[in-house]
């Protein structure tokens, strides 16, 4: 029984931890605790969710792309090239770092061998970029002093071709647009029209109208009044077909005598394009 | 809040969960206990009993102390019993079976406790095992929600006891409050639906 009268300490005392108790030691962390989802963007970093791979497994026998190889890729194929390439390189340089961080000097084994090839793909990417931007630059500043001239042999080429409505030439056209007019093939919700693109809608569609009107025997709407006119044909296929189209309806349009002025041109074309995209998107 | 030792009475009428939480000091690595989700002074002031070289009073700069777990009992006397035991093998650790404690840590080639910079990852790994002491000598069931599963360890320490493990969400250091309060929020909601489903149904 007991001898004291108080029993909140003794009941305490029993919720108490021992002191007798054995300390334990240290609960070391585990990585066997973590799950890494399958689709972790982090795994691009290891060839199949490898930590280092094998000597004989980054043994390789092929070389770095050449530069005349690169220059006959298009833009998105040198695109694509470059992110496998820097995903590769981006494996090795962490199995590189590893090796470094082990005390192993990395220089001369084959993955830095591997490394500095794929480093030479890339820097030849970016030689064949450099090239072709120098080339387009070169162009623009010849453009401007004989423009108007290759522009004049374009037409003569167009209007004395025997036939225009093949791919090479729908194909020639749309890179006339996109260079020299900048008009591009999809156009963007908030594209904003400029005095260069009405140059181009001008252009192209008398180019257009020159071409096939004889065919179609509608000669009798020449000369083309003004950029409404020119939109409507520009805006057509560049084939009898679509030219017949677009005539029609100018016949419509010169129903009501509006003539729209120089002045208000890139604003009324803005409004045409704004007018498609609109279409468009509720399609 | 945090400023003083809490009795069960006053966490429940002041609405805090049966939670003892575990800040760990990223400089460190020193690991503090606490009744409410938050860090103060007197947190660091109590449980640190003879700060050396080694164990140095860490400061109370609220960026660089992490909530480590949050070990969740099933009330509030429980978690304030399982928060004294906890303090108190700190002490032992710290004073009065120092040797004991000193024996099991890992050492460097000068017979220190191993560091990196000022970082001894012994202080949070210590204080992980001491809640397995703690669960398994007040034989308390749990449930702990880890920053990270990692810091548990192996089954094996967990084995015989009645304890549960989930994952806090993972959110940027500014929000570790929020991922505190939420837990919190988490055991309201359970009581609350506990005890809706206690009370008679009305009779139709």
């Amino acid at each position: 029984m007991s001898r004291h009268f108080h029993t909140t300490a003794l009941v305490a005392a029993r919720k108490r931890i021992p002191p007798t108790v054995k300390l334990r030691p240290p609960i070391l962390p585990t990585i066997n605790n973590i799950t890494v989802k399958e689709d972790h963007p982090l795994w691009q970093f290891f060839h199949e969710k490898k930590f280092v791979r094998d000597q004989s497994e980054v043994a390789f026998t092929g070389r770095a792309w050449s530069v005349q190889e690169l220059r006959r890729k298009s833009w998105e194929d040198l695109h694509g090239l470059w992110h496998v390439c820097l995903k590769e390189r981006n494996k090795l340089e962490r199995e590189i770092h590893i090796f470094r961080q082990q005390g192993d000097n990395p220089v001369g084994s084959d993955y830095q061998k591997l490394n500095d090839e794929i480093h030479k793909s890339m820097w030849r990417i970016k030689q064949v970029l450099t090239e072709r931007d120098h080339a387009l630059k070169n162009a623009q500043k010849e453009f401007k002093v004989n423009g108007d001239q290759y522009l004049q042999e374009f037409r003569e080429k167009y209007l004395t071709a025997e036939n225009v409505e093949t791919n090479e030439w729908y194909d020639k056209l749309e890179r006339l647009q996109q260079a020299i007019f900048g008009i591009p093939e999809f156009l963007d919700a908030d594209f904003k029209v400029d005095l260069r693109f009405v140059q181009g809608v001008k252009y192209i569609g008398q180019l257009k109208f020159d071409r096939f009107a004889e065919q179609i025997g509608r000669t009798d709407l020449a000369p083309l009044r003004d950029v409404a006119e020119l939109y409507t044909l520009f805006e057509e296929s560049a084939s009898a077909e679509g030219v017949a189209e677009a005539c029609a309806k100018i016949d419509e349009y010169r129903e009501n005598d509006i003539v729209i002025p120089a002045s208000k041109e890139v604003q009324v074309v803005q409004g045409f394009v704004q007018e498609k995209l609109e279409s468009l998107e509720a399609e | 809040m945090a400023t003083k030792f809490r009795q069960p009475q006053w966490l429940k009428s002041n609405g805090f969960a049966p939670h003892v939480y575990l800040f760990r000091n990223i400089e460190s690595g020193q690991v503090m206990y606490s009744q409410t989700p938050h860090i103060t002074k007197y947190q660091i002031e109590q449980q640190s009993f003879r700060p050396n070289w080694e164990n140095r009073k860490p400061s109370k700069r609220r960026d660089l102390w992490r909530p480590m777990a949050v070990a969740q009992f099933d009330s509030h006397e429980k978690a304030v019993r399982a928060y004294n035991a906890l303090v108190e093998l700190k002490y032992m650790r710290q004073v009065s079976k120092r040797k004991e404690a000193e024996a099991l840590r890992k050492r460097n080639q000068f017979q220190q406790i191993w560091y990196f910079g000022q970082y001894r990852p012994t202080w949070a790994q210590e204080s992980v095992s001491d809640l397995t002491t703690v669960l398994d000598e007040l034989r308390l069931s749990s449930k702990i929600y880890w920053d990270s599963l990692w810091r548990k360890g192996d089954d094996k320490y967990w084995k015989g006891l009645e304890v549960e493990h989930d994952e806090l969400d993972k959110v940027s250091p500014r929000e570790k409050f929020v991922a505190l309060n939420e837990v919190e929020q988490k055991w309201k909601e359970e009581q609350e639906a506990a005890e809706a489903e206690q009370q008679p149904q009305p009779a139709v």
